[in-house]
């Protein structure tokens, strides 16, 4: 069964960080960023924002070095979740995820990461520029191919999808050859 | 690590050292080490008939350290009262599995103690299985010094921990820590029970014996310093880090300087005039203050490798500015061109 994962796009980001007050409100009830479960990296020098979230890897290293078994795959949902009330606060789990994900809630005192609200991410709602968004795992890069496939279209003069002019139906680019 | 000025991109936030793992992780694989190294050496001694006039609890102290590091690390939990819960995971966890070695070693080798107490107590029983509680306790102190290391390298994402040499590095140091740790322990009952077993050849033996394990841990350090140095990631930058950054006074002064030069100056001087027990005292204390700041460097000098998002961002920013930079390049040119015209 297919399932849906969350994909940035630093190109879209403008680093509002909508999306990381838009967490804390959903999962604590106030306007905390610092306590939020997606951060948004900031490259300030070059213009370049990336919101960063769990990306629920096929082999999880998070959940490999759990000595407690709190940050396990769900069975039902397929998604790498933190069991709060199961952390002990060792923090392995945050030193070694390639991605820097899971985050220490200093509050709660546990590792605390992602948990896709419930299957309705609150920061792919809120993100008016789209770059957060939440699909299905096969149609995540589904949108790239198609702004690769308008560029080839707009090289080879076609104009994009159905549209052949001005060549004619079933000519071959010069370029492709 | 301020790399900001040369690269724009690479965001000198991201490659500071972890902090997630402090001292008391340092100090916790430190004295797992040195309780399990001070046992090992202390079984392989009796076999071999050394000072056969200490009792054996003298040898078979070993769980007091590493209880000290168990307790060290629990401390350090956030959660400490659900630290029993660190048992659940021995499939995949080092944390799991070294935590179950550690309570395997401290019950057999306290067994050990414990029996071998008896006798001076006034107690005489035979007891039958003790050679076989021993041997387990001999095998999960050989585990529990491997367990140091293999805690470490199992973080990935860290570069400079990533190695196998890593586990060479702590055993080689578990070993010079116990025995450096045994030769204090013998010269304080030495000194308790107005003995004179310090001066006495076998004592020499050990301290020369101590030296080797000294050397052939800044060998086995050094090798693996240069593999790192020369790994993909962000291994160099931690190696550098020790060697000329912010942890080369812990590096030069406490590994080499006080952990290795003065341990040999002190131990020669003691092979001089074996009869000034300070020497050797001051001896073990340098060389395991030297075994603390290695575990102290390594922990401290790990630095997370680049997330591979962040490459992402290196590669698209690299692959914007590619085409600004040739033009750049070619207006230039272009520009001399027409001065030169």
């Amino acid at each position: 069964m297919s399932q849906k994962v969350l994909v940035v796009d630093p190109e879209k980001c403008t680093g509002c960080r909508k999306c990381e007050m838009i967490c804390s409100v959903f999962h604590y009830g106030a306007s905390d960023p610092g306590r939020s479960l997606i951060r948004v990296i900031k490259w300030e020098s070059i213009g370049y924002y990336l919101p960063v979230t769990c990306q629920n890897c096929d082999k999880a290293f998070c959940t490999e070095v759990c000595p407690a078994k709190a940050c396990h795959r769900d069975p039902e949902s397929q998604k790498v979740v933190i069991d709060k009330d199961k952390c002990i606060g060792c923090k392995t789990c945050i030193i070694t995820c390639p991605f820097g994900v899971p985050f220490f809630d200093k509050v709660l005192r546990v590792s605390v990461k992602c948990d896709f609200c419930g299957g309705d991410p609150q920061c792919a709602a809120a993100c008016e520029t789209r770059a957060i968004r939440y699909v299905e795992a096969e149609m995540a890069d589904m949108a790239r191919k198609n702004e690769y496939a308008a560029i080839l279209a707009a090289m080879s003069g076609y104009g994009g999808f159905g549209n052949t002019t001005p060549g004619k139906a079933g000519e071959v680019n010069p370029r492709w050859r | 690590l301020d790399i900001r000025q040369i690269n724009p991109v690479i965001n000198s936030r991201f490659f500071k050292p972890q902090h997630e793992w402090g001292w008391q992780v340092a100090c916790d694989v430190f004295l797992c080490g040195m309780g399990g190294g001070s046992y090992v050496l202390g079984i392989i001694l009796g076999w071999l008939g050394y000072f056969t006039y200490l009792p054996r609890p003298v040898f078979l102290w070993g769980f007091i350290p590493v209880a000290m590091g168990s307790g060290l690390l629990v401390l350090k939990l956030s959660q400490k009262p659900r630290f029993l819960r660190t048992i659940l995971n021995p499939r995949s966890s080092w944390l799991s599995r070294g935590f179950m070695i550690l309570m395997v070693f401290m019950l057999a080798s306290f067994a050990a103690f414990g029996v071998s107490l008896l006798p001076y107590l006034g107690i005489n029983i035979k007891i039958p299985f003790m050679p076989v509680v021993e041997g387990i306790g001999f095998i999960f102190g050989l585990g529990a010094m491997l367990y140091t290391g293999a805690l470490i390298k199992s973080v990935k994402s860290v570069g400079l921990w990533n190695t196998n040499l890593l586990l060479a590095v702590f055993v080689a140091s578990a070993f010079s820590a116990g025995l450096m740790a045994l030769i204090l322990v013998i010269l304080g009952y030495d000194l308790i029970f107005s003995q004179t077993g310090y001066a006495s050849p076998e004592m020499k033996a050990m301290v020369a014996a101590g030296l080797v394990f000294m050397t052939v841990e800044r060998i086995v350090l050094g090798v693996f310093l240069y593999f790192r140095y020369r790994a993909e990631g962000q291994g160099s930058r931690s190696v550098m880090l020790l060697l000329s950054g912010r942890l080369k006074y812990v590096f030069w002064g406490g590994i080499m300087a006080v952990g290795y030069l003065l341990a040999i100056a002190f131990s020669v001087l003691y092979f001089v005039f074996p009869g000034v027990p300070l020497l050797l005292a001051l001896t073990s204390l340098s060389a395991l203050a030297g075994c603390l700041c290695l575990r102290l460097a390594i922990i401290y000098a790990g630095v997370k490798d680049q997330t591979p998002l962040q490459k992402y961002i290196e590669v698209l920013y690299f692959l914007r500015t590619q085409d600004r930079r040739l033009d750049e390049l070619f207006g230039e040119k272009t520009q001399s061109e027409e001065e030169t015209a």
